[in-house]
């Protein structure tokens, strides 16, 4: 439809239209906008960049300490654990075949610490930190042992019995000795001793004092 | 603070194209105070972004300027909107001679909330092709539509615009 063939009504909308249009969209700006926006540019510019490259050099910071902190906790959780058997190497010694308390106690503690590192829980330095402290001050106590006092290392010769017990049973060793040699009877003569020379007999009576009546003596 | 801090390509753009941004961030944010942080925050945008490979500077700040403005103007909703329209409180218009004798205040007050009622595609498509510097085809870019759908939203804006006047004031508007 042509706009000169339209109702002046009509007309009329269209240019209210336009005007209320024209009023909303076509608003001018306070004086010296551009200037206002270069300057926040100005001073926003300078600063997002120092924080972009503040933020980078603090991530890359932060994942290299972690990667440090990484690779270095499980050794020194490794020495820890190495140190433990050296500290009580010497009681192991006197005592390498006997299963005592403080051989199963020992690893266990160990493996409790090392088992809640691996699972890298928060307080894992302050486990650590206690860990040390108790593997410094483990060496002042003495270990509790099953038995008392605590037995040697056997010798050879206790050993080669040992064997020999074990390879056949000793009863049956001595019995079979029995049957191979049987016992004679031992016939012991009767012991006589003669009595010495002046010495009194055995019949005559004596006093209080085991001195033998002389009258009796004398007849 | 001097604007010589500023990259020369971004204040070129800055002082090429602030007042589109401003038009188009008032013409939904209907509020001088916040077109103008719309238009800071655009230009913040764009210095952050940089403007190597941009083939069309003007389309592509429309554009953020359009997605910055509706989001401005979704941020401080539509309840207060009535207390920040400066046309309605402020009494800013400012008409020729023979427009001041026909139209009155009050129908422009009118026309002004029902597009505010238009359905949002129709409204952006009236708003922006209402904008001096903007043609259809770069209202059809930012919105992302082509040029003959931006003109038959407006038609259908400016049809519903008579319908709804019609309604209030008892006249006849037949097109």
């Amino acid at each position: 439809m042509d706009a000169e063939n339209r109702k002046p009504e009509s007309r009329d909308l269209d240019r209210w239209l336009d005007v209320a249009l024209r009023e909303r969209a076509n608003a001018e700006p306070r004086s010296g906008l551009e200037e206002r926006v270069l300057a926040r540019l100005a001073i926003q510019s300078p600063k997002q960049q120092f924080v972009w490259w503040q933020m980078w050099a603090a991530a890359a910071a932060i994942f290299v300490i972690a990667l440090t902190l990484s690779l270095l906790y499980p050794r020194r959780q490794n020495q820890v654990a190495n140190q433990q058997p050296q500290r009580i190497s010497p009681e192991r010694k006197t005592s390498s075949n006997e299963p005592t308390v403080e051989k199963r106690q020992r690893p266990t503690q160990s493996a409790v610490a090392s088992g809640r590192d691996r699972a890298c829980c928060p307080p894992k330095r302050m486990l650590a930190k206690s860990t040390q402290r108790a593997v410094h001050s483990e060496p002042e106590r003495l270990p509790k042992l099953a038995s008392f006092p605590a037995p040697h290392p056997e010798t050879r010769q206790e050993r080669l019995l040992a064997m020999l017990a074990s390879q056949s049973d000793i009863t049956d060793i001595a019995s079979s000795l029995r049957e191979a040699a049987p016992l004679k009877e031992i016939s012991i003569p009767e012991l006589r001793v003669e009595p010495m020379e002046g010495t009194p007999r055995d019949d005559v009576p004596q006093d209080e004092f085991g001195r033998k009546d002389a009258s009796q003596e004398r007849k | 603070m001097t604007a010589s801090a500023v990259a020369p390509e971004i204040e070129a753009l800055v002082r090429e194209h602030s007042r589109l941004v401003f038009r188009i961030a008032y013409s939904v944010v209907r509020n001088h105070e916040d077109a103008e942080d719309v238009v800071q925050e655009v230009f913040l945008r764009v210095a952050k972004h940089g403007v190597a490979g941009i083939a069309d500077a003007k389309a592509w700040i429309s554009r953020i300027a359009w997605r910055a403005s509706v989001d401005r103007y979704r941020q401080f909703g539509r309840k207060n909107q009535e207390e920040f329209d400066e046309r309605i409180h402020g009494g800013q218009m400012h008409f020729s001679g023979t427009e001041q004798e026909a139209i009155s205040r009050e129908t422009l007050t009118l026309l002004d909330r029902m597009i505010t009622t238009l359905p949002k595609k129709e409204r952006d498509a009236l708003l922006l092709t209402s904008i001096e510097e903007m043609s259809s085809a770069e209202a059809a870019s930012i919105l992302g539509t082509t040029e003959t759908s931006i003109r038959g939203r407006v038609f259908r804006a400016r049809q519903k615009l008579a319908e709804k006047l019609e309604k209030v004031t008892g006249m006849k508007y037949g097109r």
